[in-house]
């Protein structure tokens, strides 16, 4: 075997590139690939905590009681709801700035690039504890700005009908410096040329915009509006640190509530279930952006 | 003549108002520009004054300063417990800063050298199968978290790994998700160089060693320190898989004092202050590794979202 | 020193396009003897399969057919490393990383090589090259031209029984170009070791090669000394390709009536030379294109001679091209500019072949009719 190797060549680069993969699909297999499977295979077992040595086959059980459960698809509406808040809003603003960022010399733009992205680099337990004392009822500042400007205070995530508002809110202020990166890249790579052509053309400069700037910067839209959506849909971290889903249900996004029928009851095979849905759904809603975008992401 | 003479002074006047009016805009463009700035830095600016500023169990609204006025450590006194009496459990914040220095420096280390391998292999090296393991890598990236990871968390339990460094960091030494990024970077390597150490007689792996990784430092660089900041603070996982206080990690630490999860209970007002004092701790490293190699996050976005 | 041989190779390449298996032939069942110490040329078109071909001999791609052999040894399966070759890429493939004279001793050092061994080997490379100076520098820091010798060094330290040159002056500049020419071959003319280089330059190929194998989609089109392949070409496609500004082509007819006669477009008859008369035979009645090359043809009157009319001329220095029709066909002449100075576009000229330098190529397979036996 060896020596056959050895011989020719062409399997000794075979060798090779299958020796250079192998720890890391050994261990994807072992640690994703398998739990994988594992996981749609749960989905059909009757599997939990309480009785977790005897799972057995149960069929399509789960998924239909995860599908008649009116609680499933009031999660999906509030993952839907919080997904088409935070999604417009995720590429306007992005853009935006980097349009505006354009204007001005690279020493400046690289400031305010820095300035952006760093609140990114911060972990989501600071940033979302943050944002919970910023929003704080009792005492929170956005609470004191709005007395000093004389508005009503506000409930913020402790009012039933504001807590998701105030999450997408909280969505729009931040998170956005890898967009706008994004944006700035794919404008620097626009060839200046096409603008000097369109300045002798006397483009407006909103025609500008949507003759040149617009089409070329599609393909990072659609990767900018395709990983948003997936991004928003699976939303968690704001139910996990500043609402537990509440209140009265309010914020109970889709992977909070696998997480807690996972994690708090035990019900591993529902909540396996439940995230094979999840999965069906982003796949769906990915090829749909594909769909309507019309061109192809360049990986 | 006359007439030409006048409309060159209109032509200047024209051109001084086009000037002026294009500063203003120009003003208007930064002005909006760095309010954003104070909006997105603002968190920030707030957990540290707040770090600082006394949170008592009866602060509210009225007792919000710009500044704390005057500032004060003892929120840090606080979370490090020097002055708390001896009967009551430490909170070993020790542990967490040191599990979360594991956490961020072992997987991202050994998932530089065999993400890099594999990279390489599927880059440059050809044979039956490549095309179907870089799909498989690809598709794994939509799978969504909880689909694999309530079975890895039971297969955590049938190990008897919870609570332990196996899940906390073996489990993670080697893994697929920076396979894209390194084979993105490692194709724009040109095949002749590949080709040329062949041809000067080396093996395959000192191809990889001497040639491939030495021309993938910028790769290195960045897979390293975005490994490194994603380690510190990463909560989910740590979360899981602790559940004595001796092996948290920083974030999972803090997530405990300000009462998060599903089964946390809501500390009041006054827990605030020493949680920040621990997440501003937790801050600065991050953001000192931020300033000092700003270039590769900045640089590095491109790489790997779009072709660069 | 060696002889290399291919056997019937061939190479198919399978890629997909929109998801379709698309198999590309790029090396189509070559048979090749290459003399030891002879300095062979690959020339051909970009896309017809040279560096395929420079690249099985390297061990580099595995023949999907045939044979490779190097020095009477069967190689094909052999790695690069045990086939005793080396070779200078296009992009000279230097290690960025590394400086010149690591660049240069890589691949002694990973052979194995004792220390002073591979010193005495890279000075000596150096001093023939005049790189001397460079050694401590990495590639970066190099002119277009150095870059070009350093490769050249990296491969001359291996002492190889054969050097591979892939196109490696495309990316110098022409004075440059010219110059390393000269060397290269001067080189060659000092090592006399067995040399297989590939360009899509013709002129490169000519002042180069002993001999010029012409590629095109993979198969050869003809092997011969500069001067056979320039003289007689043996199909339309070498005729095209060599000679710059490229051959003329008429289409005519074959027909007797005294004599044997070519019959032009535009009803003209030129007698059929000598030469040619009996490979004519069975054309008779039938279309041949005629090719006869810009610098044969003079513009005197005669009973041979042809009318065109002038579209344009160009002044080249101490030489014109002038720019002519026949009938509806195009065509050039290359000649002293002294001897044109009359000659503007629209003036009628008279054209006279040289009969020994007429062409005649079957327009359906290609040949030239008059190499056919
Ligand atoms: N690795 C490859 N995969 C697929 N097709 C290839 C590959 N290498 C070469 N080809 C194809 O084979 C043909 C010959 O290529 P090549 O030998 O590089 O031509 P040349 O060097 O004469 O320009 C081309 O059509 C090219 O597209
Ligand atoms: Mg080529």
């Amino acid at each position: 075997m060896f020596k056959l190797i050895k011989r020719n060549y062409v399997y000794n680069e075979w060798f090779w590139a299958y020796v250079f993969l192998a720890v890391d699909l050994a261990w994807s297999t072992l640690f994703l690939f398998y739990p994988m499977i594992k996981g749609v295979i749960y989905s059909f077992q009757d599997i939990q905590l309480q009785n977790i040595s005897n799972p057995h086959f149960i069929g399509f059980k789960n998924y239909i009681n995860v599908l008649t459960d009116p609680d499933w698809w009031h999660s999906v509406k509030i993952s839907a709801l919080y997904t088409l808040g935070v999604v417009p809003m995720g590429i306007i603003i992005p853009l935006t700035i980097s349009l505006l960022l354009a204007h001005f010399r690279r020493s400046i733009r690289d400031f305010f690039k820095a300035a952006f992205y760093l609140p990114g680099v911060v972990s989501a337990v600071v940033m979302a504890m943050t944002l919970k004392w910023i929003f704080d009822p009792m005492a929170g500042f956005m609470n004191w700005l709005f007395s000093l400007l004389g508005l009503p205070t506000q409930l913020w995530y402790s009012g039933t009908s504001e807590a998701l508002f105030t999450l997408i809110l909280m969505n729009w202020l931040s998170s956005h410096g890898f967009n706008i990166l994004l944006y700035s890249a794919a404008l620097d790579r626009i060839p200046k040329s096409l603008y000097e052509a369109a300045e002798i053309d006397a483009a407006s400069s909103w025609r500008r915009f949507w003759k040149i700037t617009w089409p070329l910067l599609k393909p990072t839209t659609l990767y900018v509006l395709i990983t948003s959506v997936i991004g928003s849909f699976q939303a968690f971290g704001g139910a996990f640190f500043i609402t537990h889903g509440g209140p009265m249900k309010a914020t109970e996004f889709l992977n909070y509530r696998i997480y807690v029928t996972f994690y708090q009851f035990g019900q591993y095979g529902i909540a396996a279930a439940m995230s094979v849905l999840l999965m069906l759904m982003v796949i769906a809603v990915s090829l749909l952006n594909f769909k309507i975008m019309g061109s192809e992401v360049e990986y | 003549m006359n007439k030409k003479e006048i409309s060159e002074e209109e032509f200047l006047k024209n051109l001084k108002r086009t000037r002026l009016v294009r500063k203003i805009i120009s003003g208007i463009f930064l002005l909006i520009v760095i309010i954003w700035g104070v909006v997105s830095l603002f968190p920030m600016y707030w957990m540290f004054v707040s770090s600082f500023m006394w949170i008592g169990p009866s602060f509210t609204m009225r007792d919000i300063q710009w500044f704390p006025n005057p500032p004060t450590l003892r929120n840090y006194i606080d979370f490090f417990q020097l002055n708390a009496p001896f009967w009551i459990e430490r909170r070993p914040w020790q542990r967490w800063f040191l599990n979360s220095l594991l956490v961020a420096l072992i997987p991202t280390l050994s998932n530089l050298i065999f993400d890099s391998m594999a990279g390489y292999s599927l880059a440059k090296l050809r044979f039956p199968g490549r095309n179907a393991i870089f799909w498989a890598i690809i598709a794994t990236m939509t799978v969504p978290l909880f689909v694999p990871l309530i079975p890895l968390y039971k297969m955590m339990f049938d190990f008897h790994w919870i609570n332990t460094y196996w899940a906390l960091l073996f489990q993670g030494l080697a893994g697929v998700g920076g396979v894209f990024l390194f084979k993105q970077s490692i194709q724009t390597l040109p095949s002749s160089l590949i080709d040329a150490a062949r041809i000067d007689a080396a093996g395959e792996f000192k191809i990889f060693w001497k040639i491939v990784l030495p021309l993938s430092k910028p790769i290195l660089a960045l897979m390293g320190i975005t490994g490194f900041v994603g380690g510190w603070n990463s909560y989910f996982w740590p979360y899981l898989v602790t559940n004595s206080s001796d092996m948290f990690t920083i974030q999972v630490g803090l997530t405990g004092m300000m009462g998060a999860g599903a089964m946390g209970i809501p500390p009041g007002v006054e827990a605030y202050g020493r949680s920040f004092a621990g997440a501003a701790l937790a801050a600065i490293p991050v953001i000192i590794i931020f300033f000092a190699f700003q270039k590769y996050f900045v640089k590095g976005i491109t790489i790997g979202a779009l072709k660069g | 020193m060696a002889e290399v041989v291919l056997d019937k190779v061939t190479k198919v390449f399978t890629t997909f396009k929109k998801r379709e298996k698309v198999n590309v032939t790029a090396v189509n069942h070559l048979k090749l003897d290459i003399r030891d110490g002879e300095f062979l040329v690959l020339l051909g078109p970009s896309g017809c399969g040279k560096t395929t071909t420079l690249r099985i001999i390297a061990g580099l791609e595995i023949p999907t057919e045939g044979k490779v052999y190097i020095g009477n040894r069967d190689v094909t399966k052999y790695p690069a490393k045990e086939r005793g070759i080396a070779m200078v890429f296009q992009d000279y493939a230097l290690y960025p990383h590394m400086n010149v004279y690591e660049n240069m001793s890589f691949g002694l050092k990973n052979l194995k090589f004792p220390k002073e061994e591979i010193k005495r080997r890279v000075e000596t490379a150096a001093r023939i090259l005049d790189i001397e100076e460079l050694f401590d520098r990495k590639p970066k820091g190099l002119s277009g031209g150095q870059r070009q010798r350093v490769a050249l060094g990296r491969a001359i330290v291996r002492q190889p029984q054969v050097y591979l040159f892939d196109e490696p002056l495309s990316n110098l500049d022409a004075r440059l170009r010219i110059q390393m020419r000269a060397e290269l071959k001067e080189l060659h003319m000092n090592l006399k070791t067995t040399s297989i280089y590939v360009t899509h330059d013709q002129i490169e190929a000519m002042t180069l090669g002993n001999r010029i194998v012409i590629l095109e989609l993979g198969t050869i089109q003809q092997i011969g000394t500069p001067e056979e392949i320039y003289n007689k070409p043996s199909n339309l496609f070498v005729a095209n390709f060599i000679g710059t500004p490229p051959m003329n082509f008429f289409t005519c007819g074959v027909s007797r009536d005294d004599d044997l006669k070519f019959v032009f477009e535009n009803g003209k008859k030129i007698s059929v030379p000598n030469t040619l008369k009996n490979k004519l035979q069975d054309f008779m009645n039938k279309r041949i294109t005629l090719g006869i090359r810009p610098e044969n043809i003079s513009l005197e009157k005669g009973k041979n001679s042809v009318e065109a009319s002038v579209t344009s001329s160009e002044f080249l220095g101490i030489n014109v091209l002038i720019h002519f029709k026949v009938g509806e066909e195009r065509g050039t002449i290359y000649m002293n500019s002294e001897k044109a100075t009359s000659i503007g576009a629209g003036s009628k000229i008279p054209l006279l072949f040289d009969p020994d330098k007429i062409h005649v190529f079957d327009p359906e397979t290609g040949k030239n009719i008059g190499l056919i036996k």
